[in-house]
């Protein structure tokens, strides 16, 4: 048996190419399916980790899933919005502390997330270095946002324009680092923190100028109304917020009025949960409330279809693959009969040439089943991280 | 020695037929063997050496009737009394020489690859210019170099029986002569039987008897 094992490691050593070619057709049939599984479940468990710590989130009404997938991982979605009169009702209902959150802007292709404090609280954030969010125009950085634009407080970023083709859009402001979170593994490590009034600043709702019954250039001054200055577009508008020019910032209209993306609202307890959800059941009720982990659960449930439907795909392709390997197998016997026929000419059985060939297989399929194996343990062993880079 | 009495074999669905009625090769003898091709040269070894069963007739080696074996002790026979070197070498060309020249002891159970063996198809490969090439790999041989490596597998058995199937026919004139030199020392040194089949009428002189299978064989079609 061991001579014929040698003779069969002799013929897979020298016939690299084509044991190669196997060895990876066959790993790719042994890992393919428990490799997947392992993402999938992953990815189930990360999604379902956000969501379940989310107990609801209120939205305009329209598609539930980008509302809580824009919430939870801060995915540009494009949907209507609320006004901060509907995290006044929240808070006035006494069920649940209504968190308003702003997200629509983005700076070098991270999310801007405007926020209260007490986000920062629920997420269980904590400031790694520097401090919190103190006045108009600071930020917060997530961990991941720090390192890779090599960040650190005292540091400024600017927001992106939306529209570098409207120039009456909205303008891009100058944010002062003050603070980078401590890393949470989460999508708040990929993320830049303002304060909700920052967040209506960078929406155009509030803004800051020079005095104009101070400016020197009486050109941009339009006229008086009722004590109002009217002035034109030449009027200088800053872009950075300072101590300098904090004072001169200021929103046109009522609070209650500007917007938010969504309101995580979270009950004081389960009976505060119900009598809240059952605020939003009123057929003239224009927003809609969520629980965020039946959503993503709704999402997963079409993510394991489509893992089904890709399984059945796999085990066909498996199939033909094995086939194949069958063939290359038989064509490998028929380019080999020489071989064979000269081994049985010197005195070998057809056993022991059958116990031959089946080493050679069998090795390849030792092969590849370690082959399989490390890259599975591989797997296992990043998969968290991996689904990271795609969910955070 | 070698007996064959009313010897028929043919090929199903063939016109070939070979027929022997008494032949026989004494033991330490030389024999070559010629004849027209489709004489049935090759398949008059693969009868001696059990390759083939005759349909009638017996064929004795060792006073052995080696049709009445079955077919793993025709085998065990063949690989511990019979060496065979074939005209194109045969050699397994993923095997290094040294284990080309093993490759008998490493495909049947009967024969034991015992460090005698191995110093053997060391002291083999070296006495025909291959000592320091054993861990090549065959296909980077030239093919004098290659009837050489074949000629130690057969060797490497201590076969009483040798059996040579045209072993110079693609050797050059310097590489034949060492071929059929070291034929015949080992069959006289070892007094094992050389049955050699030939197309080269020029080597005929160095054999003790020459076996003509136009007497013996025929075509169907010939007669």
């Amino acid at each position: 048996m061991l001579n014929s094992l040698y003779l069969a490691w002799r013929y897979i050593l020298h016939n690299k190419i084509k044991t190669i070619i196997m060895v990876t057709s066959v790993t790719v049939i042994f890992y393919l399916p428990i490799g997947l599984n392992i993402l999938v479940n992953e990815t189930q468990e990360q999604l379902m980790a956000r969501a379940s710590s989310t107990p609801l989130i209120v939205g305009a009404k329209g598609s539930s899933l980008d509302l809580v997938i824009n919430t939870l991982y801060f995915e540009p979605a494009d949907f209507e919005e609320l006004t901060m009169l509907a995290v006044d009702k929240i808070y006035e209902t006494g069920f649940a502390v209504p968190i308003p959150m702003f997200i629509k802007f983005q700076a070098r292709s991270f999310p801007i997330v405007g926020t209260a404090m007490e986000y920062f609280d629920f997420r269980g954030l904590e400031i790694e270095k520097g401090e919190n969010l103190a006045v108009l125009g600071d930020c917060v950085i997530g961990s991941v946002v720090a390192k890779r634009l090599s960040l650190n407080p005292g540091d400024t970023l600017i927001s992106s324009p939306e529209n570098m083709f409207d120039i009456a859009g909205v303008y891009p402001l100058k944010m002062n680092i003050v603070g980078i979170l401590k890393e949470s593994n989460s999508p708040d490590d990929s993320a830049i923190f303002i304060d909700m009034k920052t967040a209506w600043v960078i929406e155009g709702l509030g803004h800051g100028h020079e005095d104009l019954a101070k400016s020197e250039d009486k050109s941009v001054l339009l006229g008086v109304e009722d004590g109002n200055y009217k002035a034109n577009a030449k009027l200088f508008q800053y872009n950075t917020i300072s101590s300098n020019n904090v004072n001169e910032f200021h929103f046109h209209g009522q609070e209650s009025g500007f917007p938010v993306t969504a309101i995580i609202a979270v009950p004081h307890s389960e009976k505060d949960k119900a009598l809240l959800l059952g605020r939003y059941i009123s057929k003239g009720e224009t927003s809609q409330i969520v629980k965020p982990d039946k959503v993503i659960k709704n999402l997963l449930a079409s993510i394991l279809k489509i893992k089904v439907f890709l399984d059945s795909i796999f085990f066909i392709v498996s199939i033909s693959t094995i086939l194949l390997l069958g063939l290359v197998v038989m064509l490998s016997l028929r380019l080999r009969s020489k071989e064979i026929q000269t081994m049985y000419r010197i005195g070998s059985s057809r056993f022991k040439i059958a116990e031959l060939l089946v080493f050679e297989i069998g090795i390849i399929f030792i092969i590849s089943l370690v082959c399989s194996t490390i890259l599975i343990t591989v797997t296992s062993r990043y998969v968290t991280e991996f689904i990271r880079i795609f969910i955070v | 020695m070698i007996k064959i009495r009313e010897l028929y074999f043919e090929y199903p669905g063939s016109d070939f037929r070979l027929s022997i009625s008494e032949l026989d090769i004494n033991s330490g003898s030389k024999a070559a063997v010629i004849g027209p091709s489709g004489y049935g040269k090759t398949t008059f070894l693969n009868l001696l050496s059990g390759i083939n069963t005759p349909q009638k007739g017996e064929i004795e080696i060792d006073s052995r009737n080696i049709g009445s074996l079955g077919d793993s002790e025709r085998r065990s026979f063949r690989i511990s009394k019979i060496g065979f070197v074939f005209q194109n070498f045969e050699l397994v060309e993923y095997l290094t020489i040294l284990d080309n020249i093993l490759l008998p002891y490493r495909i049947n159970t009967s024969l034991k690859l015992t460090g005698e063996v191995w110093s053997r198809a060391g002291e083999l490969a070296k006495k025909m210019g291959l000592g320091d090439k054993l861990k090549r790999n065959v296909t980077k041989l030239s093919q004098g170099e290659m009837q050489r490596v074949a000629i130690c597998r057969a060797l490497v058995t201590k076969p009483k029986l040798l059996l040579a199937d045209e072993p110079t026919g693609n050797l050059d004139p310097k590489n034949k002569e060492l071929t059929m030199k070291t034929l015949f020392e080992y069959a006289e040194q070892n007094e094992s039987t050389l049955v050699t089949v030939t197309h080269d009428h020029s080597l005929l002189d160095g054999f003790d008897r020459v076996i003509d299978l136009k007497s013996y064989g025929r075509m169907k079609n010939a007669q």
